[in-house]
C-alpha cells in the first residue's frame, strides 16, 4: 500500500473478458472525482472502450511507446474529461504490443508501477482499466496496484477462471492481500447465480458486498458515453455502483466511508474554484 | 525517469467592466462561442487568519470552499496545500494529519483561526465543446459580494477561463479573445480586492504595537506614543478575550499591559512621578486581574508535554487532573470576564486613554525633552549592568527565586532593545540571543509555578474525595523538579554565552557598546 498522502493505484483485472471491468473503472472513477479526490483513469486496454466512453481522442500515435517512455512524455498524453477533477491517459489500437514491449525493457514487472509512480503526488486515485490478459502486462498491473479489484460474473465459466487467477497469484508470491472481488452482471432472478455466488463466496475470500446487476442501464452507458450516474443517476445499477465505491474507499484507505481519505498535497498551479 | 511536468497554471481571471460596457461584452463573448451552459450555483467562501493576522504577514491565505480547506500563496498566487476539511476550522494542530496540517502549523503557531471574511458567489458556469461534444474548456462567471463582521461591499463581476488538460488550443482563443476586447488578465486578486472593499487590515493588531520612531524624537513624545501604541493593542484584544477563542488573545493582552508598565518604570524621569505612579499603579492592577487565568492557560498548553515526562501508562491517570485544571481555568474565565465589566477595570482603561490622548494627561518631567535615544541608552547601559551582575551572581545550583529576579530583569532589557531596535535596525540580532535566555528562565518559572499548582489541584481533589492521581501527581510533581533542576544547570551557561557576546565586538552587539561605555 502506498504512504499515506500518496495516490492510490487501484487495477480492474480479469483475465476473462467482458466481465465489467471497463464500466467498473469508468464508474468508479467519476465517483471517485465526485468524492473530491483527483483521479486519473489509465486507458490500458487496446480496444480503448474507456477512451472511447469519455470521447477523448488519443493525440499521439504509438501511444504503448509513450506510456512505456513514462514522465512528461506520459503527463503531456494526459487529457481532462468532461467531469472536473477527473482526467484519462488514452489508450490506442497500439496497446495491443504493450505485453511484447515491456518484455525488451530491464526490471519489466515494475516498470508501470515506476511509470505510475510520479503521479501519485499528483492525482489522489489512479485507477488502471486492464485488458483482459494473463502476459507480462498483467503481472505489472499486480505489482503496481495497491488494490487489485476483480469482477466476477456469477457464471461457472467465470469461477473458473476466478480460481485459476487466484491461483496463478498464490504461486506466483503476488500479495493476495490486496486482491479484492465483487459480482457483475448479476441476474438475481437467475437460480444459478445466487448459488453460484454462494459457493464463491464461501470457497474465496475477501468480496466487496455490493453486486453490481446486469440491467439495461448498464448496457446504455456506451450510447450515453457517460458514466451511469450522469445519464441514469436514479437506476438501481448506480445506487450499486456508489456502494461499490464506498466500499473501495474504505478498503483502500483503512478508513470508515465518509471520512477524510487522502490528505494530499497540490502542486504549483491555478487556483481552483 | 525524467518526473512528470507540473501543469502550467491552467486558468486565467478576467475582470469584466461595470454596466453596459460589461454586459456588452459578455453578449459578444457568447456569440463568439457556442457554449452550452450548466447552470448556476451559489459558492460561499471563507477566509481564515489568526487575530493577528500571521497568515496574511507571511503572504498566505487560509480558504474554505465546499468543503475543502486551502492553503494558498498569495504573491505570485498559487497553491500550497489542501485537504478534504469539514466545519469551521479552529487551530492548525487540530486538522487531520497531512501537507496541509504540516504547512500550517509553523505559520499559526498555536493561535486560533478565525473568520477574517467571506466572499459570496453567484456563478454561472459554462463548456466550450468539440466535434466529439467533448468539453474542452470550462468559464466560470462569477458575481462576488466581499462580507466581514455584518458589513457587505460588492466586487462586481470576474470572469474565470479553465483549461481543460490536454486541450491548449481552446484555452488559449478564448483568452486571446478576451484580451482582444481590452479585458485583461488579471491575477487571483479577490482576496486582496476583498479586503480593500471591506478596509480590513488583517495584521492590523501586529501593526498596532508599532510606532515609527526617530532618534531626535524628544522622549516624553517618544514614550507616550508607544504607551498609546500598547492602549490600541490591549482595546484590540478585549473582545477575544471577553469571547474567549484564543488564549493569544489575553497574552498579548497582558504584554501590552506589561510593556506600559515597563515603559513607565524605565523611564521614571521622563513624565511627572504623580500621573505616571498613578497610571503604572492601575496598569498593575489590570495585569493583576488575569494572573490566573494566564496560569492557567499555560498550565493546560503543557499537558501534553507533562503527560510525556510520565509516559504510559501513567500518564493516563492525570486526566482527572488536567479536567480539574480546565474547571478552574472555566472558573478564572469568567471571573476575567466580569473583572471587564466592572467599574474598576473601565476606570483602569480611561486614565490609560487620558493619558496617552489628551493634551496634558502625562506632563513631560525632568528628561522629558531629551532625545529618545540619549534616554533610552543610558537605561539600556543601567539595565545591562544589572543583568550582568545578577546573571554573575548566578551560583551553580541556582535558586529559582533568584533566577525569577534575572528573568524580570532580562524582560525589561528587551523592552528596551527593541526600542534601540527601532533607533538602529541593525542590532536586530540582539533581540533573539537575550529572547534565548528569557526562553530558559521562562520554563524555570513555568515549572515552578506549575508543580505548585499541582501539588494544590492534588489537594483539592482529594478534599473532594476524588484522590485516584495521587501516585501519577507525585511522580509528576517530582518529574517537574527534576527537570527544573536541570534547566537552572543549564542557564548558567546560557548566560555566560549571552554576556560575552554582549561584551564582545561581534556584530551586533559592537553597535550596542556606546551605550554600554559606563560599563
Amino acid at each position: 500500500m502506498a504512504e499515506s498522502g500518496q495516490g492510490r493505484i487501484l487495477a480492474l483485472y480479469h483475465l476473462k473478458g467482458g466481465v465489467g471491468k471497463t464500466t467498473a473503472a469508468v464508474n468508479l472513477s467519476y465517483l471517485s472525482a465526485v468524492s473530491g479526490l483527483r483521479t486519473l483513469i489509465c486507458d490500458l486496454d487496446p480496444q480503448s472502450s474507456t477512451t472511447y466512453f469519455f470521447r477523448v481522442k488519443p493525440a499521439l500515435k504509438h501511444a504503448r511507446r509513450v506510456l512505456l517512455k513514462g514522465g512528461a512524455k506520459v503527463a503531456d498524453n494526459i487529457k481532462g474529461t468532461d467531469y472536473e477533477g477527473l482526467d484519462l491517459l488514452p489508450a490506442d489500437w497500439s496497446h495491443r504490443h504493450l505485453p511484447s514491449l515491456l518484455g525488451r525493457v530491464k526490471r519489466s514487472r515494475k516498470r508501470l508501477g515506476e511509470i505510475l509512480d510520479p503521479f501519485r503526488g499528483e492525482y489522489d486515485l489512479i485507477v488502471l482499466d486492464s485488458p483482459a490478459t494473463a502476459t507480462l502486462l498483467a503481472e505489472c498491473i499486480f505489482v503496481a496496484a495497491d488494490m487489485l479489484l476483480v469482477p466476477v460474473v456469477p457464471s461457472t465459466l467465470a469461477a473458473r477462471a476466478y480460481a485459476n487467477l487466484r491461483l496463478f497469484l498464490r504461486r506466483k508470491g503476488y500479495d493476495e492481500a490486496k486482491v479484492w472481488a465483487f459480482f457483475s452482471m448479476v441476474e438475481a432472478r437467475k437460480k444459478m447465480h445466487r448459488a453460484t455466488m454462494q459457493a464463491m463466496r464461501e470457497e474465496f475470500p475477501q468480496w466487496l458486498p455490493a453486486a453490481i446487476p446486469y440491467t439495461a442501464d448498464v448496457e446504455s452507458m456506451g450510447l450515453a458515453r457517460a458514466p451511469l450516474p450522469v445519464h441514469s443517476p436514479r437506476a438501481a445499477a448506480t445506487g450499486r455502483f456508489r456502494e461499490l465505491w464506498e466500499q473501495v474507499a474504505g478498503c483502500m484507505g483503512d478508513r470508515e466511508p465518509g471520512t477524510d481519505l487522502w490528505a494530499r498535497s497540490v502542486p504549483v498551479g491555478g487556483i481552483r474554484e | 525517469m525524467k518526473s512528470p511536468a507540473i501543469p502550467e497554471t491552467m486558468e486565467q481571471c478576467f475582470r469584466i467592466p461595470s454596466g453596459e460596457a460589461g454586459r456588452d461584452v459578455l453578449r459578444d463573448f457568447r456569440q463568439a462561442f457556442a457554449l452550452s451552459e450548466d447552470g448556476g450555483s451559489r459558492l460561499e467562501t471563507q477566509y481564515h487568519d489568526t487575530f493577528d493576522g500571521r497568515l496574511f504577514a507571511r503572504s498566505r491565505a487560509l480558504r474554505l470552499t465546499r468543503g475543502e480547506l486551502c492553503l494558498e500563496r498569495l504573491d505570485p498566487s498559487g497553491e500550497v496545500a489542501r485537504a478534504a476539511f469539514a466545519g469551521s476550522p479552529e487551530f492548525a494542530d487540530k486538522l487531520p494529519p497531512g501537507p496541509l496540517r504540516d504547512a500550517l502549523r509553523p505559520l499559526t503557531g498555536n493561535r486560533a483561526l478565525l473568520p477574517l471574511l467571506s466572499i459570496h458567489s453567484d456563478a454561472r458556469t459554462w463548456r466550450l465543446t468539440n466535434r466529439e461534444q467533448k468539453t474542452v474548456l470550462r468559464m466560470v462567471l462569477h458575481d462576488e459580494e466581499a462580507a466581514a463582521g455584518g458589513h457587505a461591499e460588492r466586487l462586481g463581476h470576474r470572469v474565470v477561463v479553465r483549461q481543460v488538460r490536454g486541450y491548449k488550443k481552446a484555452f488559449r482563443e478564448v483568452c486571446e479573445w478576451w484580451t482582444r476586447q481590452g479585458v485583461k488578465p488579471e491575477g487571483n486578486t479577490r482576496f486582496h480586492e476583498a479586503l480593500e472593499a471591506l478596509q480590513l487590515d488583517p495584521v492590523r493588531t501586529a501593526s498596532l504595537s508599532r510606532t515609527p520612531l526617530t532618534v531626535s524624537m524628544s522622549a516624553a513624545d517618544a514614550v507616550r506614543a508607544m504607551l498609546h501604541a500598547q492602549y490600541r493593542v490591549a482595546r484590540a484584544n478585549e473582545e477575544g478575550i471577553r469571547n474567549d477563542t484564543d488564549a493569544e488573545f489575553l497574552h498579548d493582552f497582558r504584554v501590552a499591559v506589561r510593556r506600559a508598565r515597563s515603559f513607565l518604570g524605565q523611564f521614571r524621569d521622563v513624565f511627572k512621578p504623580a500621573p505616571a505612579a498613578e497610571l503604572k499603579k492601575s496598569l498593575s492592577r489590570l495585569g493583576r486581574s488575569t494572573n490566573d487565568l494566564r496560569d492557567l492557560d499555560v498550565y493546560l498548553e503543557h499537558r501534553q508535554e507533562y503527560r510525556s515526562l510520565l509516559g504510559e501508562p501513567l500518564a493516563r491517570d492525570l486526566a482527572p487532573l488536567f479536567e480539574h485544571a480546565a474547571r478552574a481555568r472555566a472558573a478564572a474565565q469568567r471571573e476575567v470576564t466580569d473583572a471587564m465589566r466592572s467599574a474598576a477595570y473601565r476606570e483602569a482603561l480611561e486614565r490609560w486613554r487620558t493619558c496617552v490622548e489628551d493634551e496634558g494627561g502625562l506632563p513631560p518631567g525632568r528628561r522629558g525633552p531629551e532625545p529618545l535615544a540619549q534616554v533610552t541608552g543610558a537605561r539600556v547601559a543601567r539595565k545591562c549592568r544589572t543583568v550582568l551582575e545578577q546573571g554573575y551572581a548566578i551560583p551553580e545550583n541556582a535558586d529559582p527565586d533568584a533566577l525569577h529576579s534575572l528573568r524580570i530583569e532580562c524582560k525589561q532589557l528587551r523592552y528596551l532593545t527593541e526600542i534601540l531596535v527601532e533607533l538602529s535596525p541593525e542590532v536586530r540580532g540582539v533581540v533573539p540571543r537575550l529572547k534565548k535566555l528569557q526562553d530558559a528562565l521562562g520554563k524555570i518559572q513555568d515549572l515552578t509555578v506549575h508543580e505548585a499548582r499541582t501539588r494544590d489541584f492534588a489537594r483539592a481533589m482529594s478534599e473532594r474525595g476524588a484522590g485516584e492521581a495521587w501516585p501519577a501527581v507525585d511522580v509528576l510533581v517530582s518529574r517537574m523538579r527534576a527537570e527544573r533542576d536541570r534547566e537552572c544547570a543549564r542557564v548558567r551557561g546560557l548566560f555566560v554565552k549571552f554576556s560575552r557576546n554582549l561584551r564582545e565586538t561581534e556584530p551586533p552587539y559592537a553597535l550596542l557598546l556606546p551605550w554600554l561605555r559606563p560599563l
